[in-house]
């Protein structure tokens, strides 16, 4: 059965390429909700407006989105910082579930907003070098995946990074450890709040960008994406950053296994049965504690 | 209750009442809706306003218990009147599962909304796939005559659907009443308000948590029974889904959590406000999909910014109601 | 006869600090006694492993001759022992009133009579006027009450007191040490009280034990440990004369 095993790594390494790039965007969200404690709903809905920016940048300029990544990841940052400083910053005092109602108003305003302003129709964006497949030896990896994963860890390692080694990155970290001690130090906790908003919105715009190049573009898709989001999430620990990237992975891969052993529309259920046992019996999450 | 209190809802009673008498069919199918989302919202909120667990989930006892009584009416010709019990029965059993795993294993806040959409979720794509009562490609029952009225089988005429749901409405309304001014509404608010305290007071969290959740699954499939005999069919990428759910605490969330009247008005707000848009749009020629639900998301925000507490609180203490 | 409450042996470790270390004392029926101790000597976690708030490590804990370590604070309500917290825990959505029918619905099983109890005791306590208000607006002084009125009304053989007269200026204290007098000798409730009013403790506790460090250095009647060496040390330092 040689041709079955390599039929099954070819598999394997596509969940694992298109895994990666769901890991940055569980990445996002786990910043935000590691530091902030914010439970973003609307981490979907955020990374679908990338989306749509990133498809009409190719469709009307002609950027390709490995270099309208960029710009847009900037914007995207400034979008999540001023969300976050203006309207979230309000809500830190309130019980959690308020925080998470306004979120899920805002994910459903910007959900219809793009229903309305673009249309149901679904888009994508079509780079041709990109269908090509390289050959390792016996194994084929899709061009556009493994591109699209090659973002996906530079823009984690370039996140890591930035906490490891930056202050802001390491004042963050203080923050999310121990919030009044971070304020009695003199940190200005609510500065340091939207800058993790924007981080966690450019690291999933970035995600959407290469998203794009993986899978169909709807203005509904939102949902299915923060719920996803937080699947990784929660299996691969709250707030530990190496958690989200490997529960990316895992989740990645266990789809496209499941897609090719189960039928492909089932693979929904193995993930939202997997969240529903680590919530009930390990809370923590199977992968990591805290970053 | 004060006397106020009382004669505005007797006068509520009688408009509600009398509405199949003077409106039109598109009025009609409006406050059928209104009195949908003001039945499932009281549901809802004895859940979440009583007891304070966020379910966003709730879709799945809708979906549950409409297609429990639809197959069996479609397979087995069982009225609904009937075939009501084994949706209640799923349902208590599917609520009484959640919560048993979800309060032993100390599961709440956040992390228990996100269980309630992982089951709903879960059971959406199931259902899909299940192919005795039709899969993704729907259950379709007998489409109703219009003029004939058979109560037995819930087929009928729009005001027949109408005062069904007003009565649906009415009970809840009431039960919902009993059950907030007595032993259960207390002890509920307590474990909303400060679960060590409460369980100082001699309160059984988990039975009371436990009580909550099967209430409200039970008659939140009430809710899907009626909803599938009155559009006659099923998807359950329609009726399982979120977005079911989020319209469903829309109304109890905008009107007031934890008040009686609460779900009732932010029902009634929130059909005012998306039927009236799409009303005006329909007079100018445009027909924008989504706009219902933009204004839904627009008038969460705005209450969740503004006024959390919800409309009704303000407006009760102006006319001078309690609540 | 056998004390009300008894602790025997008893340990809590939290991660290797032994925050209760081999303590044990007893309470007899119808006594107001009181814990004292610096801060930090364990008072609060001994409180919450007698009220079913935490979990034993060693030793047993007795009340009314029958074991009660490892049943939960409901059913230790049920049981006859309530508590107040030394953080305040009102109901804030509810009103005062509301708050304490929560209580009074543990023995009364109709609303009317829980509301009647409910009402008795607020006006004793002082709060009968603010019935109505919500929890959420009274003053700490009136929380503290509204907590002590709260408990009152399950009815206890045994009420736990955490620190019920912190925050209270003299003048506040007066009333509320009058009323503990006053449902100890009328209705039997017998009390255990943290406090570091001191006079409070003098007046009150006809019992006193002393914690320090998670271990007991003395018990004995008010008057008598106010005098010993360790009890002064422990909360003056060593080398003070007296």
């Amino acid at each position: 059965m040689p041709l079955d095993l390599i039929n099954l790594a070819n598999v394997v390494i596509s969940g694992v390429l298109t895994g990666l790039v769901y890991g940055l965007m569980a990445l996002g969200l786990s910043v935000i909700f590691g530091v902030a404690r914010i439970v973003n709903f609307a981490h979907g809905e955020i990374m679908t407006m990338a989306m749509y920016v990133a498809v009409f940048a190719f469709a009307f300029f002609d950027l390709n989105p490995f270099i309208a990544l960029i710009p847009i990841a900037a914007v995207f940052f400034v979008f999540g910082y001023f969300l976050q400083a203006a309207v979230i910053n309000r809500f830190i005092t309130r019980p959690e579930q308020s925080q998470f109602m306004l979120l899920l108003a805002l994910a459903v305003i910007i959900m219809n907003a793009l229903l309305i302003l673009f249309g149901p129709d679904s888009r994508n964006a079509q780079l041709d070098y990109l269908l090509e497949s390289i050959e390792l030896g016996p194994l084929l990896v899709d061009r556009g995946k493994f591109y699209a994963a090659l973002v996906a860890c530079g823009a984690s390692a370039a996140l890591f990074a930035f906490f490891r080694c930056s202050r802001t990155g390491t004042a963050i970290r203080a923050c999310a450890d121990n919030w009044l001690g971070a304020k009695v130090v003199g940190l200005d906790v609510k500065r340091l709040y939207a800058i993790s908003f924007g981080l966690g919105s450019s690291s999933v715009a970035i995600a959407g960008c290469m998203m794009i190049l993986l899978f169909d573009l709807t203005p509904g898709a939102g949902p299915a994406y923060t719920l996803l989001a937080f699947v990784i999430v929660i299996v691969g620990g709250l707030g530990s950053m190496s958690g989200a990237l490997a529960g990316g992975v895992l989740i990645g891969v266990s789809e496209a296994m499941a897609g090719l052993f189960i039928a492909p529309s089932a693979k929904g259920m193995f993930s939202f049965a997997l969240l529903i046992l680590v919530l009930l019996f390990r809370p923590r999450g199977l992968l990591g504690g805290r970053s | 209750m004060n006397g106020r209190a009382i004669f505005l809802l007797a006068s509520l009673g009688m408009v509600l009442g009398m509405l199949p008498f003077v409106a039109n069919d598109y009025v009609l199918s409006v406050a059928t809706l209104f009195l949908f989302f003001a039945y499932a919202g009281q549901a809802w909120n004895i859940l979440m306003g009583f007891a304070g667990q966020l379910s966003l989930g709730h879709s799945v006892y809708l979906g549950l218990g409409a297609y429990a009584a639809a197959a069996l009416h479609y397979h087995f010709g069982i009225g609904p009147w009937a075939g009501l019990w084994l949706s209640m029965t799923l349902c208590a059993a599917l609520g009484a599962i959640i919560g048993a795993l979800a309060f032993r294993y100390s599961v709440s806040g956040v992390h228990f909304t996100l269980l309630t959409i992982a089951v709903a979720e879960f059971m959406r794509i199931g259902f899909d796939h299940f192919t005795w009562i039709g899969g993704s490609a729907g259950l379709f029952l007998k489409v109703s005559q219009r003029n004939q009225i058979d109560l037995l089988n819930l087929r009928g005429t729009p005001a027949m659907f109408y005062y069904v749901i007003l009565a649906l409405a009415a009970a809840a309304f009431a039960l919902s009443t009993w059950l907030l001014l007595r032993r259960p509404g207390y002890y509920w608010q307590a474990i909303r308000e400060n679960e060590d305290a409460a369980q100082a007071l001699g309160i059984n969290i988990f039975r009371w948590k436990m009580l909550a959740i099967i209430i409200s699954a039970s008659m939140t499939s009430l809710g899907g029974v009626f909803l599938a005999f009155y559009y006659n069919n099923l998807f359950p990428e329609q009726v399982f889904h979120i977005s079911r759910s989020i319209e469903i605490i829309l109304g109890p969330i905008i009107g007031g959590m934890g008040t009686l009247f609460g779900p009732v008005l932010g029902a009634a707000l929130l059909a005012l406000l998306a039927d009236g848009a799409t009303e005006v749009l329909a007079a100018t020629g445009w027909e924008i999909p989504g706009l219902k639900q933009l204004i839904y998301g627009i008038a969460l925000f705005v209450v969740m910014t503004l006024l959390p507490h919800g409309v009704w609180p303000e407006l009760a203490r102006k006319l001078k109601v309690s609540k | 006869m056998t004390p009300l409450l008894e602790a025997r042996q008893v340990s809590k470790a939290f991660r290797g600090l032994r925050a209760v270390s081999n303590v044990s004392l007893s309470v007899e029926t119808n006594t107001i006694s009181a814990l004292i101790g610096p801060n930090g000597a364990g008072k609060t976690t001994l409180f919450n492993l007698i009220s079913g708030a935490a979990a034993l490590d060693d030793g047993k804990i007795l009340f009314r001759g029958n074991r009660i370590d490892g049943l939960r604070p409901d059913q230790l309500c049920e049981l006859g022992i309530a508590r107040t917290f030394q953080i305040v825990k009102p109901f804030s959505g509810l009103t005062v009133l509301d708050n304490v029918i929560v209580g009074a619905l543990k023995g009364h099983p109709r609303l009317s009579d829980a509301r009647r109890q409910a009402d008795a005791i607020l006006e004793h306590l002082g709060l009968g006027a603010k019935r109505d208000l919500p929890a959420s607006v009274l003053t700490l002084p009136d929380r503290k009450r509204l907590e002590v009125a709260r408990a009152i009304a399950t009815q206890p053989k045994l009420l736990l007191l955490d620190e019920a007269l912190a925050g209270l200026r003299p003048i506040e204290c007066e009333p509320m040490i009058e009323f503990l007098r006053e449902i100890n000798r009328r209705d039997g409730v017998t009390i255990l009280l943290i406090e570091h009013v001191m006079r409070a403790v003098m007046t009150l506790a006809q019992a006193v034990v002393v914690l320090h460090q998670g271990e007991v250095i003395a018990s004995g009647a008010p008057e008598q440990i106010v005098r010993e060496r360790a009890v002064l040390e422990c909360y003056l330092g060593t080398g003070v004369e007296i």
